[in-house]
């Protein structure tokens, strides 16, 4: 159980690493539960037409990137509101979703494929694999290398980094990116794990790392311990209608939320 | 490097800074800009070093035009600044802080600049420990790392103290000899006489005259650059309390923040017609105590503030566990309140906001009233402004001069005043001076918390803070001694 | 050529007519209510559960107060939606305060924790059958028409009083201008002694109170029944007109009758076309991105005074 609980959890890390280097830069990618649940069915598109998972998680990350990084040098050169931007970009990727269902599906609920059908235990192993390699990698490269240091104080020291003549707009566009990446790579896992794709698959889980990540402060202990919390919450949602289940669905939809705002409103005072 | 800028023009919307500005800067010598708040030096700085695009004119490296579009083409052509607040991130470590931005370094090349700029101080230990002298030596490191052909210091001497001033002045020397040309921005004319090869007297926007040092005395550079001034009296004079006598008593004040120096059991007091001085570097814990008593702490503070009446009479007791904020203090108290804080851009200001809404915050709707009232204040600053304008807009000097104003306007009967010398020439901090020395005859209390000289002989109460603990204090002096010189 | 031709007729036609002024009603009203925010210097991004609650909470209440005289019903009930709806909101600034939570965060988290619990009454207790929504109100509760055949009805009229208001408030009051001001800068507030508590918790309160003013007026004007959608899309574009109405309360009624205008166009050239009903949020969304961008801000300044060119700071 432990195992599973680990292989549930890996889309939420993956995805809080990613809010972690948008949290650095300064903007929040508010982007991130959309793009979660767009990047989820371009894994479950391209792996039923080219029959490969790999292609599929290969696509789907180099797509939602790529948009990402076209949205956010549009956003940087005309000096939109990343605020406002990051928030429609939220909405693009969730109605592009429902849109491209229909147009390739002719559905717009729930996708099944005979190519796209896994067996849970063996995507433990690579799921956890992953999710560990690239957390490890993050880890380091924030913590050990010179570039690593601009991402870590682009959002708090921009002035600094200028006057060094380091494009801050590079790194800010970068952060987004990567948060692009990671978010895209958690959204591949989801519907491997039911073998199917769902509607708002993400399930908040973009919202929920946004949190985690505002609530751990930057601080690694503080972020593990949030993480935990909420893939617990995150694990026993999915499955709480099998152990109780006379508790109506629509309090096991809002409970995730529900959590967050409850660990938000017991944590000790930001200073 | 030989840098001209010619025929610089640069003009806001609103003013024009510099118009027909030409100068030179010999290579390899050292050369002070000299001037009032508002002269333009800043501005000179900022076109060079490609934070600032001038509405016209053209700069030119060894006869060569160039043009800068951003810091980092200055940069590219070997020109570094160090900032008056140098820019430096202080969650990084010292080392990190200076490799930034640096591609490639020498280590060995670091270790000996380290090693003489910034003797006994860890690399590898944080910034923010560290005070504004470390601050300024590791922008320093950062930039000779580069081997700078132009560098240009803003003033340099407000973060140290005589001798590291000295230390550093006397080293420029050797950086200049060794191939950079050395610009410093000051209003020290000292400094100026005494290290450069080169003088340039910037006011309203134009080099009025340039000198060798040899060729001035200080008494003729002073009296070229600094017109009387007409002395502002901000208020007539009158008895601002009468018969009574009230004492502002601090008890057992302490802090722990977490980002911050600490301070522990303050004890003094201010008095009714009395300047209490607190001086100390910021690191001593003087900005943990200015956030404490103007009640801008988002920490933990222990201890009392009370505020008694003819030495008995309890009239208001501020517990600061419980939390104090600018509100209670200005309007709960009991007694009028001016504030000035050392953040001047961003706390006693922001560059966002109109100079209305600066001057009244309470009610900035515009109204014929306010347009009315925001004016007067504006004029008694001696600034051509108006009040739909951004603050953005105004100088240091100026937005100085201006929240003074606004400061000074309701007569406060307590005046809390953080670093008030900061940024200010020499005539109109000598001015200041002499108003709150005329503020505190008149019945004020005034508490003035400096990490600068500020001048003692106008101070009744002196207390020194040293690593959060007050280490001496000198109090009651008499008035005998007050006012008949202000030092500058 | 003849999707374009849409964007005509929605104007020529009065059915349609009459639709755009209705939507671009309630967006005034629930863009006020996100100015509020943005005044005070937040975001207020639950305005969907907000406004959604404020709908419930009226269609409910008046299905309980049936037999009330309407005045009296329709007020409390408009009250209570105000009131529920605005703690929504005030509970961020609460959290805000005292923890130092993110406001546009919890604002948002908040209304995703209050939509499923809402849909799960509609769907379980206060179903009209089979139908995901409330029993009809009765139909002394229902707000009359004013430009048949569309849904156009006396909250349009609701929506230019209440506009006037908050734009005087801001522009006149003294609380107005110290919102600005906290707006602009919270460290400068707080230095000046303004009482930032009640200016936080006040804008909180009154954005969260006019997204449920919003949905008590969707029910009693335009659906008479609170289903489970109605909301949806409707706090996002509350956020798009105040944007293009660069926060200011007098411009709401041109931005919003111009994104109405856009959105009841897209929608009838994708039922046109047999597209479903994605585009139009697709459309949403490409809105509020352009929005974002200053130029729309930037035309509806005034120009600058001297057209010389001026010194650029980096």
């Amino acid at each position: 159980m432990i195992l599973d609980i680990f292989t549930h959890s890996c889309p939420l890390i993956l995805a809080s690493t990613g809010a972690l280097f948008s949290e650095l830069s300064g903007l929040l990618a508010l982007f991130l539960d959309g793009l979660i649940s767009f990047a989820a069915f371009l894994c479950f598109l391209f792996t039923t037409k080219t029959s490969s998972v790999t292609l599929g998680f290969i696509l789907s990350t180099l797509i939602c990137t790529f948009l990402v990084f076209i949205l956010s040098f549009i956003i940087k050169k005309t000096k939109a509101n990343p605020f406002i931007a990051s928030i429609a970009m939220n909405l693009l990727f969730s109605s592009l979703v429902s849109l491209f269902s229909n147009i390739f599906f002719n559905t717009r609920g729930v996708l099944f494929d005979s190519n796209f059908v896994f067996i849970p235990k063996t995507l433990s192993f690579p799921t956890i694999s992953i999710t560990t390699v690239l957390v490890v990698a993050s880890l380091l490269f924030l913590n050990f290398t010179q570039k690593g240091t601009y991402f870590k104080i682009v959002g708090s020291n921009p002035d600094v980094l200028t006057a060094r003549g380091i494009n801050v707009s590079n790194y800010e566009i970068a952060a987004w990116c990567i948060a692009a990446f990671f978010g895209a790579m958690a959204g591949c896992f989801l519907p491997l794990r039911i073998s199917s794709f769902v509607p708002n698959i993400s399930s908040g889980r973009g919202w929920m790392a946004l949190a985690i990540v505002f609530f751990g402060r930057k601080k690694i202990l503080r972020i593990a311990f949030a993480v935990i919390i909420f893939c617990g919450t995150d694990y026993f949602a999915t499955y709480i209608q099998n152990y109780i289940p006379t508790i109506p669905s629509s309090f096991v939809l809002a409970l995730p939320y529900l959590v967050i705002i409850l660990l938000m409103a017991l944590d000790k005072k930001k200073n | 490097m030989n840098l001209q800028l010619k025929n610089i023009k640069v003009r806001f919307s609103h003013k024009t800074v510099l118009e027909n500005f030409d100068i030179f800067f010999q290579e390899n010598k050292i050369h002070a800009l000299l001037g009032e708040n508002g002269a333009g030096k800043s501005t000179t700085a900022n076109i060079i070093t490609g934070n600032l695009i001038p509405t016209f004119g053209q700069i030119y490296i060894d006869g060569k035009k160039v043009k800068f579009n951003s810091p980092k083409d200055a940069i590219n052509h070997d020109i570094c600044y160090v900032q008056q607040r140098p820019l430096l991130a202080d969650d990084l470590t010292i080392k990190e802080n200076i490799l930034l931005g640096n591609k490639k370094v020498d280590k060995s090349e670091l270790s000996k600049l380290a090693d003489f700029w910034l003797k006994n101080i860890k690399l590898s230990s944080i910034q923010r420990n560290h005070g504004g002298d470390i601050k300024f030596f590791t922008a320093l490191v950062a930039t000779l790392l580069k081997k700078p052909k132009l560098l240009i210091l803003d003033e340099p001497s407000a973060l140290l103290d005589a001798s590291q001033r000295e230390f550093l002045y006397t080293n420029l020397k050797s950086i200049c000899e060794q191939g950079t040309t050395i610009i410093i921005i000051t209003h020290n004319m000292e400094e100026a006489l005494n290290y450069c090869d080169y003088i340039y007297l910037l006011k309203h926007g134009k080099i009025e005259k340039q000198f060798p040092p040899k060729v001035i005395t200080k008494q003729e550079l002073s009296d070229f650059l600094f017109e009387k001034q007409k002395v502002q009296r901000y208020f007539p004079k009158s008895n601002v309390l009468l018969n009574k006598i009230f004492t502002l008593k601090f008890e057992n004040v302490s802090a722990r923040p977490s980002n911050q120096s600490a301070i522990f059991n303050l004890d003094f007091h201010v008095k009714q017609k009395e300047i209490t001085l607190i001086k100390g570097t910021p690191e001593s814990g003087l900005t943990t105590l200015e956030n404490v008593i103007t009640g801008m702490a988002n920490f933990n503070c222990k201890g009392n503030i009370q505020l008694t009446q003819n030495h008995y009479l309890n009239l208001f007791t501020w517990n600061l566990k419980k939390g104090i904020t600018p509100y209670i203090i200005r309007r709960k108290s009991g007694i009028r309140v001016g504030i000035i804080p050392s953040n001047k851009t961003f706390r006693a200001s922001n560059p966002n906001l109109s100079i209305l809404q600066m001057l009244l915050p309470n009610n900035s709707t515009k109204s014929k009233k306010h347009w009315e009232e925001a004016e007067k204040l504006i004029n008694k600053s001696n600034i051509n402004i108006s009040p739909d304008e951004k603050s953005k807009s105004l100088s240091g000097g100026m937005l100085q001069r201006l929240i003074l104003t606004r400061e000074l306007e309701s007569i406060p009967q307590l005046l809390i005043c953080a670093e008030p010398l900061q940024g200010l020439d020499s005539a109109t901090a000598k001015s200041f001076c002499e108003e709150l020395r005329h503020f505190a005859d008149n019945g004020a209390m005034i508490i003035v918390l400096s990490s600068s000289d500020f001048p003692q002989d106008i101070c009744n109460n002196i207390y020194e803070l040293e690593g959060g603990y007050i280490k001496s204090s000198t109090e009651n002096i008499t008035s005998d001694s007050i006012y008949n010189d202000i030092a500058l | 050529m003849e999707n374009l031709s849409f964007f005509l007729t929605t104007l020529t036609t009065p059915y349609y007519l009459g639709s755009m002024l209705n939507t671009a009603t309630l967006f005034v009203i629930a863009s006020l209510g996100a100015i509020f925010c943005t005044k005070s210097g937040e975001l207020n991004l639950g305005g969907e559960g907000q406004i959604y609650l404020g709908g419930f909470i009226t269609a409910i209440l008046l299905n309980a107060f049936s037999t009330l005289p309407a005045f009296f019903a329709i007020l409390f009930s408009f009250l209570a939606a105000m009131f529920f709806s605005g703690f929504l909101t005030l509970l961020s600034a609460i959290l805000k305060k005292s923890k130092n939570t993110s406001f546009l965060l919890t604002s948002f988290i908040i209304s995703a924790a209050i939509i499923p619990i809402i849909d799960g009454f509609i769907a379980n207790r206060f179903n009209e059958g089979t139908l995901l929504a409330t029993p009809f109100i009765n139909e002394r509760f229902r707000f009359p028409i004013i430009f048949p055949p569309s849904s156009l009805n006396v909250s349009f009229f609701i929506a230019i009083v209440l506009m006037i208001l908050i734009y005087l408030f801001f522009s006149k009051t003294k609380f107005g201008s110290q919102i600005e001001v906290y707006g602009i800068s919270p460290e400068f507030a707080i230095y000046s002694g303004l009482n930032i508590t009640k200016i936080s918790f006040v804008s909180a309160f009154m954005s969260g109170a006019l997204h449920g003013l919003t949905g008590a007026l969707a029910i009693c004007g335009t659906y008479y029944t609170c289903h489970t959608s109605f909301a949806v899309g409707l706090g996002w574009n509350a956020l798009s007109v105040a944007m293009i109405a660069s926060n200011n309360p007098i411009l709401t009624f041109p931005a919003a009758i111009f994104l109405a205008w856009i959105l009841t166009s897209a929608e009838r050239i994708s039922m046109f076309n047999n597209a479903n009903y994605d585009i139009s949020s697709l459309i949403q969304a490409i809105i509020l991105f352009i929005i974002s961008i200053p130029f729309v801000a930037n035309a509806l300044k005034k120009k600058d005074k001297n057209p010389d060119v001026n010194a650029k700071i980096i």
